[in-house]
């Protein structure tokens, strides 16, 4: 896990996993890298193999986080097989998307 | 689970921990798994999502003692659908058909329905100790995709149908063998027990044949012994010597896996990432291995603890087999429980028994009649406790014409009180005749009696008074017994003390005597403690002073020695007020009466 500061984004990547084992990790982290600043976090989901419910309640809780800052969470790269997850979960209505590049 | 099982052409389960981080690797060893058996990368994909949230739930919701058992896949895979069932331990839960999504900013709540909608169909079967989540889901793009070619199907249907079949009939021989086992030691041991086993003989065959069954390597059983403490009654190995561990002592608690599960009326559990204390009883035996302490409680009462483990550490107990060994170890509990509740009952028969041959020893030393005394009336009372005691009174004719009067108390009750009291009574009456002088006859007793009362620890107080109605004298001698009470007509008391030790107290005690002329209408009243040490409900004793005071009624108004007598009892039960002496109340009574000799004379 690694994060990223340019300007208002906050960007993190390296997570290979959002699951139930490091989702408390995942939220602790990005919470303490976070500046009052910050209005955009951007998490890379490019490398991320697998997201469950727990990894997906991280970022929620971090996107409310966001909201209370009038910011946002923007989730890119998701694999097809998370992208289709956050379609069922409908969470495609709380997250900007971005896909992966063909 | 699901019906008749299909052709399955992989089949394959492991375990892991029931820990959150034990669930990624196990969903990562599930992907390998189902990529080998064929399955493409979506549907894999869907699997390692369906099983991370079954996963989680498993161990999210696993309770206490349930943390230490394992989760268990299972997978079924053929070229149509695959079967996966997760086993879990936790209470379970209600699986809804339908599963509704949480609002979008909820962080939770997501797992069941993920379950619900990636899998074509689930079911939650709760059971006692384990539950079972059973999923299935066609395979994508059905038979086209190839199994795997290391594993080739063979295309044979009927031949799969019968090792499919042969392979359920395997399971279902191995659970009903395992509860035949089990119900056939139930029936065994309860024929046995028919025999009235020894408790401990019959808890180590019985924990012996559990662990069998059970599979486990070892097992200490200790049972609660009022005011001690647990004690170790059976174990696997030789455990003599080992320490009682007493309930009193919280803090040992704290080391003690056993005191821990005794206290808290819990399981405890023990494995190598919560091992037992270095300082724990149990440490040598526990080791690295694995197992559980379980409070024996039968109708809110501890009977005592089970121990057993394993002695290799991933070597866990299954859910049944844990289920197992707590049905055995609470059945055995109610058998110990009937067992000491028999013997507390032959205890009391035993006991009762013990103070009816007491009492009837008791009852057959007193004179039936006592002997007719010219001028005089003699009467006799004896009132035993509810433990019957060593008190009893005897008056003998003497050689010369006179009469030997005797009151003694052993110290003790029951049956030696009783025996001793017998063999004094014996010996007094054997030398009696011929004695005049109660001291001598005292010393003479002492010293026969020292011996046999010495080594039992025990000591009899005696008073002997020898009257001739002739002379109107009385000879007093005592051994550490009650002065006697004399009172005469005019109602004026006299004190008449004489004693020395105790018989059986000294070897050569010489016993001295004192001679007193009665007065006229004399009433002489000889007694046991018992009487002066009745007791009214606050405990406070009756004292001599009231007895002599009827006495000396008595004597007044020269009432008859029966009239005196039931005056006396009268006087110590409306002191008792219904409470029960607490040792036995004995009394002899002279009375000289002078209407008996009027009428005698008339005749």
């Amino acid at each position: 896990m690694r994060t990223e500061k340019i300007g208002a984004t906050l960007l993190v990547t390296d997570l290979p996993t959002l699951t139930s084992d490091n989702s408390r990790a995942f939220k602790e982290f990005v919470r303490g890298a976070l500046e009052p600043g910050h209005m955009l976090v951007e998490v890379d989901l490019g490398e991320a193999r697998s997201v469950d419910s727990n990894g997906l309640g991280a970022l929620i809780s971090i996107h409310k986080t966001l909201c209370g800052r009038g910011g946002r969470v923007r989730l890119l790269h998701p694999s097809p097989l998370i992208n289709e997850m956050f379609q069922l979960l409908q969470l495609d209505k709380i997250f900007e998307i971005v896909p992966r590049p063909s | 689970m699901t019906g008749t099982p299909n052709q399955w052409v992989r089949k394959f389960a492991f375990e892991f921990p029931c820990e959150v981080a034990e669930v990624r690797e196990a969903c990562r060893r599930s992907r390998v798994e189902l990529t080998a058996a064929g399955l493409g990368e979506d549907e894999v994909g869907h699997w390692e999502l369906i099983l991370a949230e079954a996963g989680n739930n498993a161990v999210y919701y696993a309770l206490g003692w349930q943390k230490h058992l394992p989760v268990r896949f299972e997978f079924y895979v053929d070229d149509l659908a695959v079967e996966a069932r997760v086993q879990d331990h936790g209470p379970g839960f209600e699986l809804p058909d339908q599963v509704e999504l949480p609002p979008p900013d909820s962080e939770d709540g997501r797992g069941l329905f993920l379950i619900k909608t990636l899998s074509d169909e689930a079911a939650y079967y709760r059971g006692k100790g384990e539950n079972w989540l059973v999923l299935k889901k066609k395979r994508l793009a059905a038979g086209t995709q190839p199994v795997i070619a290391t594993n080739p199907v063979v295309d044979n249907s009927r031949t799969q149908e019968l090792a499919d079949s042969e392979a359920t009939l395997e399971l279902m021989t191995e659970e009903l063998a395992s509860a035949y086992e089990s119900l056939s030691t139930i029936f065994r041991f309860s024929a046995e027990l028919s025999e009235q086993p020894k408790p401990e003989e019959f808890a180590r065959k019985w924990l012996g044949e559990v662990s069998k069954i059970a599979a486990a390597d070892w097992f200490i059983l200790r049972l609660l012994e009022e005011g001690e403490g647990l004690k170790v009654v059976a174990s696997s190995m030789d455990l003599n010597g080992r320490e009682v561990l007493s309930l009193e002592n919280a803090g040992e608690a704290d080391v003690s896996l056993e005191l821990r599960a005794a206290s808290f009326r819990m399981d405890v559990w023990f494995d190598p990432t919560h091992p037992v204390a270095a300082i724990d009883p149990l440490a040598k035996v526990a080791g690295q291995g694995s197992g559980f302490a379980h409070p024996i409680v039968i109708n809110d009462r501890l009977v005592g603890v089970l121990s057993v483990g394993r002695y290799l550490a991933d070597a866990v107990f299954q859910a049944g087999q844990v289920s197992l060994i707590q049905t055995f170890a609470d059945f055995l509990g109610i058998q110990i429980r009937n067992a000491q509740f028999q013997q507390q009952q032959l205890q009391t028969k035993l006991t009762a028994r013990e103070l009816q041959i007491a009492a009837d020893i008791q009852r057959s030393l007193l004179p039936k009649q006592l002997p007719n005394v010219p001028g005089f009336q003699l009467v006799g009372h004896y009132q035993s406790a509810r433990q019957v005691g060593g008190d009893f009174y005897d008056v003998v004719q003497t050689a010369d014409g006179g009469l030997l009067l005797a009151i003694a108390d052993v110290m003790g009750k029951g049956v030696p009180a009783a025996m001793f009291a017998a063999i004094f009574r014996s010996q007094l009456r054997a030398a009696a005749e011929r004695a005049t002088s109660p001291a001598v006859l005292l010393t003479s007793l002492n010293r026969s009696l020292f011996a046999d009362l010495d080594q039992v620890e025990m000591f009899i107080t005696a008073q002997l008074v020898y009257f001739n109605p002739r002379d109107r004298a009385i000879q007093l001698s005592a051994a550490g017994h009650p002065p006697l009470i004399l009172a005469g007509s005019d109602g004026r008391l006299q004190a008449v003390e004489n004693s020395g030790m105790p018989l059986g107290v000294l070897a050569d005690t010489e016993y001295t005597e004192r001679t007193v002329v009665l007065p006229p209408g004399a009433n002489l009243l000889m007694f046991t403690d018992g009487l002066t040490e009745a007791r009214d409900p606050e405990g406070k004793l009756l004292w001599l002073s009231p007895l002599e005071k009827c006495v000396a009624q008595g004597a007044k108004a020269g009432q008859r020695a029966e009239t005196t007598k039931a005056a006396l009892i009268a006087l110590v039960e409306a002191h008792q007020q219904g409470v029960p002496p607490g040792d036995d109340q004995t009394f002899l009574l002279l009375a000289e009466y002078r209407g008996d000799a009027r009428t005698t004379s008339r005749t």
